[in-house]
């Protein structure tokens, strides 16, 4: 990745994985974690999980998984397999 | 990666390479750039670069085609955009009377008579920089939905043709008329 | 990443009719452009060789006909799983017998064109004529947002239309531009591959086109606040999940009687003008009859689609998929499979048909395979005779009543086979692929009527004319086996149930049903069961009835006296308690049923799965009923 995320906190000790995003949080997500499947990283980027992108933690299903996501304008969920798998920034708590 | 984006213009050897208005070097026609795009200036594959306030003009040598060339100047200019400080521009002339004769036309032109076909009309007061002024009166003046409409139209065709980010304002009627006039015009309506 | 500069970018020039495809992802109201422009004369049916649906349709532009190809929703042209690359293989004149079409309608929500701006780019770089129709601009206004079509026309250097799907405005536009698609304009240069680069040059259009995102929709924040709640939510889930099921249980059946009985209404006069008694008895009762059949599933069929469609459109469905995908997930299934195995409750033929919405062709067959396990209404008939030859009326066991105890133990055992047979099969021959699960949560919008009834009449024509011409053949197959040979002579003077009794135990079902015997005598069933049983492989519920006029019960819709009395040649009783246990477990596991073997026969595109399905069924249906019925000996029963 060659672009630096605007406004994010150039800690890279920061850096965790969706799947720790607790619900009412925000992060910037970075990339996909190396050892991620290439095609699945991929699949994941085109659904909007790029780098620079904001993405928001709705709420977990009552059962834990999965858990719904906001990202470029959509909701959507992904199960913790695969929130597993992309690098975010969490935003301070405002 | 830069965002940026090209599109076509009336001459097909020539692209319109749109991108943020600070990734830009200094306005004018380039005389050398840094890297794959320089070599290809150089060689005269490209025949020239003119850098506008929120766009690049290049355009290509007669015998060669975008569709070959395409990626290759996309990729080679993304390069040049990162290294502002290699390009060499020949200044462009101050281009406030461009502006105020590209407002001029249109104001004679189409939004004159968009005005007019709501009963107002508009007129240029001056152009400072990238700011156009403008005038709104008659059925136009006080009524927020036709100057909205006008001054939306008449920015969106200014930025367009000149290529420059304008911006359009209107200098509202009654602080200039004198209380007098007013009243005149409240009788002869 | 896909190298197409391989393919011709002419397009296919062919005397014949020209071909527009839609391409766009899911939910961004591809399916509304198309049921506007092609109206209902849309035919459904799957690519070749594949179980990934197809839609064609036609629309008429100044006269000329013009094909309109619906594909599936995608996110990206970089295929992840079987049912995508068939998408990606068409789009690119790889996929074989089916032509490259001649251009593309991208059809793009302005809502979150932030995030499918990707896929317009990856799909002009096909350099195909590409047009983009615009949908939900409204929405977009109405939720902070903006957009200006002309800049972002000339950004893409592609026709762009702004269409409002559900209120049909921009579809005569939009049409009419179909015709003309030599004439589209095309991008002076393509986009640049790779995913970075497209985001970037997606980011830089969206600029130049003045792009306002909309704020999060605010009644669908309220909404989801309850029906997403941990525990409002669920009741609600519930809630929901209950009124689908009654639906379907108690307002398709008294439309299915009502079928069957004016079917039965039209076999009287048949029965009067027809002479001849073989003629009469293969009109009435094996086309009339087989008709019938088939028209009996219409109500729910229609009914569930009606529902399915409703739910989805307003945007329901994904919020119970979400709610109920991790439990779906430990049968290596999804929570978009639970809606296809509730519907098998009722009756497992639109619970196959309902697989459609799930993504993954695996987890489509992995659910149609194993959803007739699950206890359907055809086998409550079968579980009451059963139980009450096994099971007093008056017993009770901890102060329940037993017959009830019985019956809820066996829906149990159906349920939980099902969602077990499920999981074996994904674990091994179905593993799964690399498809993540992600599933978009669209916000909550008014359902399309014309959406809703274009699904509803779809469904409906597809299983009448691809499911009920086996389901007919099959009925009249078996009238003619359990009926032929006539016997007329022999049953001359004969009271008719004894007539009756007599022609089926001398008939070709009967031979067979001898035949047979071996099979089935390790299980305690005798010959005349065997052949009750051939008869009910075109129903379950056909297995009283016909073991009723083997017989020769007095009432052979309840042949309970007949039956429990019944000798077999030695004169020992037929249905003694081991035998009647292993028959409720044979009814628990076996496919006795042509009509779903029918509709997974149309709904995998082979037969290959469906005799796998009614092997297995077989194979564990009589291992358990050996078993069972050991057991029971061994308890002294």
């Amino acid at each position: 990745m060659c672009t630096r995320p605007k406004g994010a906190h150039d800690q890279s000790s920061s850096v965790i994985v969706l799947a720790q995003l607790a619900p009412g949080q925000r992060a910037t997500v970075v990339g996909t974690v190396p050892q991620a499947n290439p095609k699945v990283a991929n699949r994941l980027g085109q659904l909007g999980f790029r780098a620079t992108a904001r993405v928001d933690a709705i709420r977990r299903a009552p059962l834990g998984d999965p858990t719904i996501y906001r990202v470029h304008d959509t909701e959507l969920c992904l199960r913790r397999r695969e929130a597993q798998l992309i690098e975010i920034v969490p935003e301070a708590d405002v | 990666m830069i965002p940026i984006h090209a599109t076509a213009t009336a001459n097909p050897q020539q692209l319109r390479w749109v991108t943020a208005a600070d990734r830009l070097p200094a306005r004018g026609r380039v005389r050398a750039a840094p890297g794959r795009l320089g070599a290809l200036l150089d060689a005269a594959v490209i025949d020239e670069i003119e850098v506008r306030t929120a766009d690049l003009l290049i355009t290509l040598r007669a015998d060669s085609s975008w569709r070959e060339l395409g990626d290759e100047v996309r990729e080679a200019l993304c390069d040049a955009l990162l290294d502002l400080a290699g390009w060499r521009v020949d200044a462009a002339p101050d281009d406030t009377a461009r502006l105020a004769e590209i407002t001029a036309d249109l104001l004679a032109g189409p939004i004159g008579a968009l005005a007019e076909s709501h009963g107002g009309s508009i007129e240029l007061v001056s152009v400072d920089g990238h700011n156009v002024n403008v005038r709104l009166s008659g059925a136009c003046h006080g009524c927020p939905a036709a100057a909205a409409t006008l001054h939306d139209k008449l920015q969106r065709e200014l930025r367009r043709q000149s290529g420059q980010k304008v911006t359009v304002c209107t200098v509202n009627d009654s602080t200039a008329v004198p209380l007098g006039k007013k009243l005149l015009s409240l009788f002869v309506r | 990443m896909t190298a197409c500069h391989d393919v011709s970018a002419a397009p296919v020039a062919v005397a014949g009719i020209r071909r527009v495809a839609l391409v766009g992802s899911p939910n961004a109201g591809k399916t509304s452009v198309f049921n506007h422009l092609t109206g209902l004369r849309a035919k459904t049916g799957n690519y070749p060789g594949v179980t990934v649906g197809r839609s064609v349709g036609t629309t008429k532009v100044d006269g000329v006909a013009i094909a309109v190809e619906d594909l599936p929703g995608t996110y990206s042209l970089d295929p992840i799983s079987p049912d995508e690359q068939v998408v990606t293989d068409l789009l690119t004149g790889k996929y074989p017998d089916v032509d490259r079409p001649d251009a593309l309608v991208l059809v793009a929500d302005a809502t979150t064109l932030r995030r499918s701006i990707m896929l317009v780019g990856q799909v002009l770089r096909l350099e195909l004529p590409c047009l983009l129709a615009l949908t939900m601009g409204d929405e977009l206004t109405s939720r902070g947002g903006r957009i200006d079509v002309e800049a972002l026309s000339t950004a893409l250097g592609i026709p762009v239309a702004a269409v409002v799907a559900h209120r049909g405005s921009g579809i005569d536009g939009l049409r009419a531009q179909l015709a003309s698609f030599e004439r589209w304009q095309r991008p002076p240069i393509l986009p640049p591959p790779g995913q970075e680069a497209i985001d970037a040059w997606g980011q830089s259009v969206l600029d130049a086109a003045d792009y306002v995102a909309p704020q999060p929709d605010q009644r669908t924040r309220r909404i989801d606040k309850v029906l997403l709640h941990p525990l409002w939510g669920t009741v609600a889930f519930f809630v929901v999940m209950f009124c689908f099921f009654q639906v379907l249980f108690t307002i398709a059946a008294p439309l299915r009687e009502g079928i069957s009985d004016g079917l039965t209404w039209l076999g009287g006069p048949v029965a009067e003008h027809v002479g001849n008694p073989v003629i009469r008895g293969l009109l009435s009762q094996g086309i009339i009859g087989g008709v019938g059949t088939v028209l009996q599933f219409l109500p729910q069929i229609v009914l569930l689609f009606l529902l399915l469609a409703l739910l989805e459109n307003i945007g329901y469905m994904s919020r119970a998929a979400f709610l109920m995908d991790r439990i779906m997930a430990k049968t290596g299934l999804e929570g978009r499979a639970f809606v296809a195995m509730l519907s098998s409750f009722a009756c497992a033929i639109p619970g196959i048909m309902a697989t459609r919405t799930l993504p993954s062709s695996r987890d489509r067959i992995a659910t149609i395979v194993s959803a007739p396990l699950m206890t359907c209404s055809a086998r409550l008939p079968v579980y009451t005779l059963l139980v009450s030859l096994l099971v007093a009326p008056q017993m009770r066991w901890w102060g329940l009543s037993a017959q009830g105890a019985t019956m809820f133990l066996l829906y149990l055992g159906g349920g939980t086979s099902s969602l077990i047979a499920a999981l074996l099969v994904k674990s091994t021959i179905l593993r799964g692929d690399l498809l993540p699960f992600t599933m978009e949560l669209p916000p909550y919008r008014f359902p399309s009527p014309r959406v809703v009834l274009a699904a509803m009449w779809s469904a409906a024509k597809m299983f009448l004319r691809k499911a009920g011409t086996i389901i007919l053949g099959t009925s009249l197959v078996l009238w003619a086996l359990l009926n032929l040979p006539a016997r007329e002579a022999q049953t001359r003077g004969l009271s008719s149930t004894d007539a009756t009794a007599y022609v089926m135990n001398h008939s070709y079902a009967a031979d067979l049903g001898r035949a047979v015997a071996p099979v089935f005598s390790p299980l305690g069933f005798d010959w005349r069961t065997d052949v009750a049983l051939v008869g009910s492989l075109s129903a379950r519920e056909v297995f009283v009835s016909t073991l009723g006029q083997v017989s020769a019960a007095t009432h052979p819709e309840n042949p309970r006296e007949a039956l429990a009395t019944m000798t077999d040649d030695h004169g020992h009783r037929v249905f003694t308690a081991p035998t009647v246990i292993a028959l409720m477990a044979y009814f628990m596991f076996a496919l006795q049923c042509m009509s779903t073997i029918a509709v997974m026969r149309r709904e995998t595109n082979s037969w290959r799965w469906p005799a796998f399905a009614f092997t297995y069924m077989f194979a564990l249906a009589w291992v358990m009923a050996f078993v069972a019925r050991s057991i029971a000996i061994g308890l002294g029963a």
